[in-house]
């Protein structure tokens, strides 16, 4: 029974009767109640006409996502750029622990061009800034050595934006390590709020 | 056997559910096509968590380039735009943000509701610039007294003549000490403020408040799916004498006969069929003898968060408990007694108290940035400003005829910028705004006069213009085209000007309107 009902929800059918082979095997049990009444409490099948609802997580909840877009040394900048960002805080996970690198690498893969462009030489940037300024790669510097790089993010905000292609990317960066981080299962878990749970009403797609 | 449909209706939102509203309860039987389906309230939605979404409340990239509006939790309910295309000059992007379901933009609408004033229908006799409409806010004025109590408009009555009063739900609630301070700060400027006026209920759409008495009086029928490709003309009479629609999911053709059409898809995808509606007869479209389908194309200019401040007080959760929410509405005072020197016509306001300023507004990042962040958390005082833009011929919708939705219907290649009076208002808004602000004490965080693209208020008028000129107008008082007798286009394209104020209240009023005259007129035998 457990298995019709396995079959069931991955098939994503509503009923025994979408499933003629089994549904067959229903007047046999009816012929035996006696032998399904003999059965222990935990080994009885639910009723017949029980259409289940089984838990399932998206797959981000089970496993990690694989990193297709950055080149490795690029998501280890962002990586590191995140830690500093949004840092793990009072009981909240930071970037890292809400897993926004990965989340951005996956996003801005499927972004437009444009979108990708201002990450990948951003990222770059950063880089190349830092082992020409302190002779090492970024995932290396301190927070104090990073921060000489990140100035960017102490100016004023203003409508046209920095004027270089580093603060353009860094502006874009803090909003969307941000956004992955306070979306996050994680975070949002961490708040313990039903109001700050994230929750909003979906639209399906319609026919 | 097909029945004999009176009227057919193309388009169920403000204008085309008004006009079933109105002549079904006139006893005039109703064909309505709508391009979309019907959303059902129980099965189309259920409640979910930002991060059980795909992309975690970001959206698919690139599915909406022209539609901020959309949220991954709302995506489905806006009109796709790689089915439904469309094109403009790079240089001059415009926003086309459309809904395609039973409903239309009833379904999303912000819901302010502001009369039209004669600074609108009469404009130009008050500073010559544009045209006036054929009809005045006396005309108009039994309409909107009807419509309001339909739509329970609550607001409060201040007897200004740029904002006419109307049929309100009384608003009488309490303001919090920070817009108190604001309204000081507006009253010393000379500057007038009101609450908003806003239609209320859980729903506030043509799909519980017209489409249900309609189909209750037995007259209506409502096809949903139905993508009209032309409306057709009997070659005899001249007259229409329905149209040609394509079913959306099986892709098979159909022609609805009737014997009016009231056109109210929304102001473009009106114009676009009138426009594809072509035939020997009617080679630039129908009802085009003018020449001046497709132009005058305008809508209201939006500046998003034009100031951005913080009430200091607020800061740390430490200000009284009534210091933050509410908010409220800033007329045009502009262009009203006197002339400003810089631009023509005037522009409005919504501000509200509360929340948590955006982190792009605060130049910190790690530690100290979500430290801020918790201290402002309910200190924000924003402002938005909606203003007037001057309908020009040059701005318009053509046909491209490259280009084709996924029912091979030609698109639109729409063309509209702003100008220099636009600019010039947008910039004075932002300094009026951060005065208001900095009266009342507040700490401005940010200012900016950057005009969102032209049709993202998504409240895109004209290109179907009313006009007491058949030679410079596609429609009559009563939004009948000049050519065809029994043709009428009732949306938002008919409007001349739009001043400042949110159009969806004018539009039921002339729909309203509109229907009563077709219906009188059908049952005189002269439509």
């Amino acid at each position: 029974m457990k298995r019709r009902l396995a079959i069931q929800s991955l098939l994503g059918l509503p009923g025994i009767s979408a499933l003629p082979m089994l549904a067959q095997q229903a007047p046999t049990d009816k012929t035996k109640p006696s032998s399904v009444e003999k059965l222990p409490p935990e080994l009885k099948p639910p009723p017949i006409d029980e259409f289940p609802k089984l838990a399932v997580v998206r797959p981000d909840a089970a496993v990690a996502g694989e990193a297709k877009f950055f080149s490795s040394s690029q998501l280890e900048t962002l990586r590191h750029l995140a830690g500093i960002l949004f840092p793990a805080s009072a009981g909240r996970p930071g970037a890292a622990e809400a897993s926004a690198p990965e989340f951005l690498d996956f996003l801005i893969g499927k972004s437009p061009a444009t979108r990708q462009r201002l990450y990948r030489t951003g990222l770059d940037k950063l880089d190349s800034d830092a082992r020409h300024r302190f002779g090492k790669s970024f995932p290396h510097l301190t927070a104090v050595e990073a921060d000489s790089l990140l100035a960017a993010l102490h100016q004023p905000w203003s409508h046209q934006g920095p004027a270089d292609e580093l603060g353009r990317f860094l502006e874009a960066a803090k909003e969307d390590l941000l956004r992955a981080t306070m979306n996050s299962r994680e975070f949002l878990a961490s708040s313990g709020q039903r109001r700050a749970s994230g929750l909003g009403t979906y639209w399906h797609a319609l026919d | 056997m097909t029945p004999d449909y009176d009227v057919l209706i193309i388009g169920s939102g403000a204008s085309g559910g008004m006009a079933a509203h109105t002549l079904t309860k006139l006893g005039v039987s109703c064909l309505m096509l709508d391009a979309g389906p019907l959303l059902d309230f129980e099965r189309d939605k259920s409640l979910k968590a930002v991060y059980d979404l795909p992309y975690r409340g970001f959206g698919e990239p690139g599915r909406f380039p022209h539609v901020t509006q959309a949220s991954e939790f709302d995506a489905n309910l806006w009109a796709d735009e790689k089915q439904n295309p469309y094109t403009y000059d790079p240089k001059d992007p415009y926003y086309w943000v459309r809904i395609r379901l039973i409903g239309g933009k009833t379904l999303r609408w912000g819901r302010a509701s502001w009369r039209l004033s004669d600074f609108e229908f009469k404009g130009k006799d008050h500073d010559g610039h544009g045209d006036n409409w054929p009809v005045s806010l006396k005309d108009l004025a039994p309409y909107y007294d009807r419509v309001e109590p339909m739509f329970r408009v609550s607001g409060r009555k201040e007897g200004w003549p740029q904002l006419p009063d109307g049929i309100f739900l009384a608003d009488e609630s309490r303001d919090s000490l920070s817009v108190q301070r604001f309204l000081d700060s507006a009253r010393n400027m000379q500057v007038p403020t009101t609450k908003q006026r806003r239609s209320t209920g859980s729903l506030a759409s043509s799909v519980n408040l017209l489409l249900p008495d309609a189909l209750m009086t037995g007259k209506l029928k409502i096809v949903p799916n139905a993508i009209v490709r032309e409306i057709s003309v009997d070659k005899d009479t001249g007259r229409v004498n329905g149209a040609h629609f394509v079913d959306r999911l099986s892709k098979r053709d159909f022609f609805a006969p009737a014997k009016a059409v009231v056109v109210g898809a929304s102001c473009l995808e009106s114009t676009r069929l009138l426009l594809n509606s072509k035939s020997r007869q009617h080679a630039n479209g129908l009802a085009n003898s003018s020449g001046v389908l497709g132009h005058y194309l305008f809508d209201q200019f939006y500046v998003k968060n034009v100031v951005t401040a913080i009430v200091p007080e607020a800061r740390g959760g430490k200000g009284a408990r009534n210091l933050m929410g509410g908010g409220g509405y800033i007329p045009r005072f502009r262009n009203l007694a006197d002339r400003e020197k810089s631009f023509v016509r005037g522009y409005a306001y919504d501000f509200g108290s509360g929340g948590t300023p955006s982190a792009k507004y605060i130049p910190m990042y790690g530690e100290a940035l979500l430290k801020e962040l918790a201290e402002l958390q309910n200190t924000a005082f924003s402002l938005t400003t909606m203003g007037e833009t001057l309908p020009r011929f040059e701005h318009h919708a053509r046909i491209n005829p490259s280009v084709k939705d996924e029912w091979g219907i030609p698109s639109l290649h729409i063309t509209q910028r702003y100008t220099d009076n636009e600019y010039a208002m947008a910039k004075d808004s932002m300094n009026v705004a951060e005065e208001l602000c900095k009266g009342a004490g507040f700490e401005v965080l940010s200012k900016h006069f950057e005009m969102v693209p032209p049709g993202e208020s998504i409240h895109e008028l004209g290109t179907c213009r009313m006009g007491a000129d058949p030679k410079a107008s596609v429609l009559n008082a009563f939004n009948q085209t000049h050519d065809i007798k029994n043709l009428f286009v009732m949306d938002g394209s008919s409007f001349v000007s739009g001043g400042s104020q949110n159009p969806t209240l004018t539009i039921l009023a002339l729909s309203m309107r509109a229907s009563e005259y077709l219906a009188e007129g059908m049952r005189k035998g002269e439509i």
